[in-house]
């Protein structure tokens, strides 16, 4: 039994609750908050160990704002999750953190570009279904304003940290994650996932 | 059961309530993994 399931399980029985419903509800709560709890502290943590700390922190800053608006791929374990998660984010920071000093000059127009990119997608995709949590209509038409509306707080907020502090890792790097979370609302992401996932069992398998 | 541990569990509950319908109000999880969402959070 997985520590979710254990905590839901332990408030239920002292809390006496008998209501199906709410029984479902806080089972539902505990999945979610603990992975991504463990998620994030998880990766936070393996990003400190690696010097890689704060543009990881505003990556993950920026995945939280943009995938509770628009959605995205996802696997089909939440341990798959978190490798995907960690390497993902990793492998991004790493290349920000080393690629800045060719790209410093260009900056703006990277920022330009991804938000140009991103606003397309996100116009034409977002916010993406999953067949674990269907939207309805009302909720689809909410999402894409909310999410082209956190994309231009987020370019926003990426200019005033270009042009008012030192924070070009932290910008690239963001500017890097918006573009990875678009790769996610498309077919091509889903596919990236549905592969990952199916490496993972076979290795499983293999075991 | 004394009074802080009833305090806990009750904001042990309230807190795993809350992150169940911030998370039905959203597109998904911010993560890469979405639990089945209960039928009773579809409504």
């Amino acid at each position: 039994m997985s520590l979710s399931e254990r905590a839901a399980g332990y408030l239920i029985k002292t809390k006496k609750i008998e209501d199906t419903e709410q029984r479902e509800i806080l089972r539902y709560g505990a999945e979610v908050f603990f992975s991504t709890v463990a998620g994030t502290l998880g990766t936070l943590f393996l990003a400190w160990i690696l010097g890689l700390f704060t543009p990881v922190c505003f990556m993950l800053l920026t995945s939280l704002i943009m995938r509770k608006t628009a959605g995205g791929a996802h696997s089909e374990d939440p341990w798959h999750c978190f490798l995907l998660t960690v390497i993902s984010y990793m492998l991004l920071a790493y290349l920000a953190v080393n690629t800045i000093d060719y790209l410093q000059n260009y900056l703006f127009a990277l920022l330009g570009f991804a938000y140009l990119i991103a606003i397309i997608v996100l116009y034409l995709k977002a916010p993406v279904e999953t067949p674990q949590k269907p939207l309805s209509d009302r909720q689809k038409k909410i999402l894409k304003k909310l999410s082209l509306a956190a994309l231009t707080t987020i370019f926003m907020a990426q200019v005033i940290g270009l042009i008012f502090t030192d924070a070009r890792v932290v910008v690239y790097a963001t500017s890097i994650t918006i573009l990875w979370l678009c790769l996610m609302l498309t077919a091509a992401g889903e596919l990236i996932v549905l592969y990952f996932d199916r490496m993972l069992r076979l290795i499983k398998l293999r075991r | 059961m004394n009074k802080i541990k009833l305090l806990l569990i009750t904001l042990a509950t309230a807190t795993l309530t809350l992150a169940a319908f911030i998370n039905a109000a959203s597109a998904c999880s911010y993560l890469h993994y979405q639990p089945q969402l209960p039928q009773s959070l579809r409504k």
